[in-house]
């Protein structure tokens, strides 16, 4: 993860303060600067080759070192039958829909962070803790957060969550494009993990042109939409699919940046009262020794 | 001068790239990747980049017995071993689907290629536009393995200590199928498979073509057991489709053979309601084709017993049906008696004999059968 100085945190905290002070919003108007690498990387998803196996649940957990169980106990396939978000304890999920063309088989999505290419969780972090990187990769800073999650408001998609459970430095956990394994020449532990490659890692053009030239070759197999492509501007992990991607639980977007209306909220509601960033801390430091007590006692009894 | 060749230059070029689109328009929408022979997306006319033509290596179609049995694939992993793929028995399968095809594309006629000719062996690769190995391995397996078991474990094919490789649902071959139909008379049509199966000693890919694997491997049918199966006439089949399996063989029969008011319990085939040739319990023993030998269907046969049985008078023991023949009969015709060589009917003595009627009289002694033989 990018290590960041303190004196850069600092000085983030600075421009908090002078927002909280009543500076006019126009100075924390500076949105985040966007250069996007023509070569970043992506990730496609065929929503028609995945078979639900989730391998890439169980190997997502084991390359973050996440709680699991082994690998034969995913044979198991009864977590499917309810939908489930990306949480603190699964960066990465599969969720069954029913599949009219064939009952037996359903379609099966994996869900995870689409590491947007004008992310909204980055521009509704004040502190800058989240950050696009070159590679395509959206990371977040463990060293910058300051916890008070307006990115899980912000992402379109909702996938930040936040280790609520955790009193002390409890972080916001979203799937990381396994920045570490790949810095080591790795791929991404699901797409390595996948079976019939239903995620497919590469360069996002290459990825684009790869999608609209199955769709065109396979026109009975696939609707004409590459999900993704376009959402919110773009995103790096991409989707096909044989049907309207609503009826996939993806939500529809438009194709400009989602950051705008975060943006407006974060710098136009919020802009003239003090943060609720520290009275967020505090509230927030109070429940979890609460519930940090609490759950000793119940350890305990 | 300059300017003509100029122009011929212009015109040549023209011609050629009307003619490279022409071919290109061709190609242009059908399931082939340009990379199956072209090694590269972008080829021209120039710079066609084929890739070496594998047709060049003919060596023609082998018989599935030839195919390798067994074949053993993939690394064992850590929690999964390699898969014994028995490569035989599933291309005998094959051949009531698409045939060897049907998993080797590109290479019904050539040798068939290695897979990892084209799929790549690392998934970290440069053409993302096909699968890797690993990926274009499972997808053939599972598209099949899926459609009887949706949820079948890993465990299925791979090797996992502990578990154990579970197989196909068994083909049950039912018993016979009621066919609900869209005929204006006699809508029910009654199949009665095992007895075609068994009678006619039919392979199932003699019937079966373009079949999907779970159309035989069909886990709900082996719940239904035996069953009678009511089903639709599937919507959208000519008249001609629908007849084409059976009509292969009934080929003179009437409509009302088979298109009924009632599904049909009678047995299927009665040899001599439908022919008049009731078989013995030495004919109905043998298998229909044994008599029937012409390929393609089941003519009707000489009665004549020498038409099958050339020469048979020379080695038959009358003793055998307990009655030894005495001198004066031992030569004469079998049809001489049995009228019409009728071996039910009672033998006539009257054609020779005034005076002599079977049973009163008899043209030789009584014997055990079983003294006979010895
Ligand atoms: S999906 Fe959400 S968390 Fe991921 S980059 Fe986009 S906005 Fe941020
Ligand atoms: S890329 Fe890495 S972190 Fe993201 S879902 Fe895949 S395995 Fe998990
Ligand atoms: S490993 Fe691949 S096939 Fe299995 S659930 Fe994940 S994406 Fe789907």
């Amino acid at each position: 993860m990018k290590s960041t100085s303190r004196r850069s945190f600092l000085k983030a905290g600075t421009a908090i303060t002078a927002v909280a002070a009543g500076l006019t919003p126009a100075t924390a108007h500076a949105g985040p600067t966007n250069v996007l690498s023509p070569n970043r990387l992506g990730v496609l998803v065929d929503t028609t080759v995945c078979i639900g196996c989730r391998n890439c649940e169980w190997a997502c957990k084991r390359a973050h070192e996440l709680e699991t169980a082994p690998l034969e106990a995913y044979e198991d396939r009864t977590p499917l039958r309810e939908m489930r978000r990306p949480d603190e304890t699964a960066l990465t999920v599969v969720n069954q829909f029913a599949n009219p063309k064939a009952p037996d088989q359903p379609t099966t999505v994996k869900v995870q962070c689409m590491h947007c290419d004008h992310p909204a969780c980055v521009s509704a972090c004040i502190v800058g803790a989240i950050s696009k990187q070159d590679d395509g990769a959206v990371l977040w800073d463990t060293d910058k957060c300051i916890g008070c999650r307006y990115c899980m408001v912000a992402c379109p998609f909702q996938i930040p969550a936040f280790e609520y459970r955790k009193a002390i430095q409890p972080r916001i956990m979203k799937c990381d494009f396994c920045t570490d394994r790949r810095a080591a020449g790795m791929l991404p532990a699901c797409v390595e993990s996948c079976p019939v490659e239903a995620l497919t890692f590469g360069p996002r053009e290459e990825l684009v042109r790869v999608a609209h030239d199955k769709v065109r070759r396979a026109p009975d197999r696939y609707v004409e939409h590459v999900y993704g492509e376009r959402e919110v501007g773009g995103t790096s992990w991409m989707y096909l699919a044989d049907r309207k991607f609503e009826q996939l639980a993806f939500p529809t977007l438009g194709e400009s940046p989602a950051p705008g209306v975060s943006e407006s909220i974060q710098h136009g509601i919020f802009a003239y009262f003090v943060p609720p960033v520290s009275l967020y801390a505090l509230l927030g430091a109070v429940m979890w020794t609460a519930r940090q007590r609490h759950d000793d006692e119940e350890d305990q009894s | 001068m300059r300017r003509i060749s100029a122009i011929g230059l212009l015109f040549v070029t023209a011609a050629a790239t009307a003619e490279a689109q022409r071919a290109s328009a061709t190609r242009v929408g059908t399931p082939l990747d340009c990379r199956a022979c072209h090694t590269s997306p972008t080829p021209t006319r120039n710079t066609p980049a084929l890739s070496a033509c594998p047709r060049l290596k003919i060596t023609g179609y082998h018989a599935v017995n030839e195919a390798p049995a067994l074949i053993t694939l993939g690394t064992p992993g850590a929690t999964y071993g390699p898969v014994k793929f028995a490569h035989r028995d599933h291309a005998h399968m094959a051949e009531t689907g698409k045939g060897c095809a049907g998993c080797h594309h590109y290479d019904q006629a050539r040798p068939i290629q290695k897979c990892k000719n084209c799929h790549a062996v690392s998934r970290k690769r440069e053409d993302l536009g096909k699968p890797d190995l690993k990926a274009a391995m499972h997808r053939q397996c599972i598209e099949c393995h899926r459609e009887w078991n949706p949820t079948a474990p890993c465990s299925t094919c791979h090797e996992r200590p502990g578990a154990a490789t579970a197989s196909a649902p068994k083909v049950t071959a039912p018993e016979r199928i009621v066919y609900d139909t869209r005929a204006a008379q006699g809508k029910v049509v009654t199949f009665f498979h095992q007895d075609h199966t068994d009678r006619f000693a039919l392979a199932c890919a003699d019937c079966h073509q373009q079949e999907s694997c779970g159309a035989c491997h069909d886990r709900k049918r082996v719940a239904l057991a035996q069953r009678v199966l009511a089903r639709q006439t599937a919507a959208g089949l000519t008249e001609e489709q629908a007849h084409e399996r059976c009509a292969n063989c009934h080929t003179t029969d009437a409509c009302a053979t088979c298109h009924k008011g009632m599904p049909s319990r009678a047995l299927a085939f009665d040899h001599g309601r439908r022919t008049g040739f009731t078989l013995n319990r030495f004919h109905a023993r043998l298998d229909c084709k044994q008599c029937h030998k012409a390929p393609g269907g089941y003519a009707r046969l000489s009665t004549d017993c020498e038409s099958c049985h050339k020469g048979w008078q020379a080695t038959f023991t009358h003793a055998h049906t307990g009655l030894a023949l005495d001198e004066q009969h031992k030569d004469v015709e079998c049809a001489g008696c049995h009228e019409d060589k009728s071996f039910r009917a009672k033998p006539t003595c009257a054609s020779c004999h005034d005076d002599k009627t079977w049973p009163a009289q008899k043209p030789g002694t009584v014997v055990t059968p079983a003294a006979a033989r010895k």
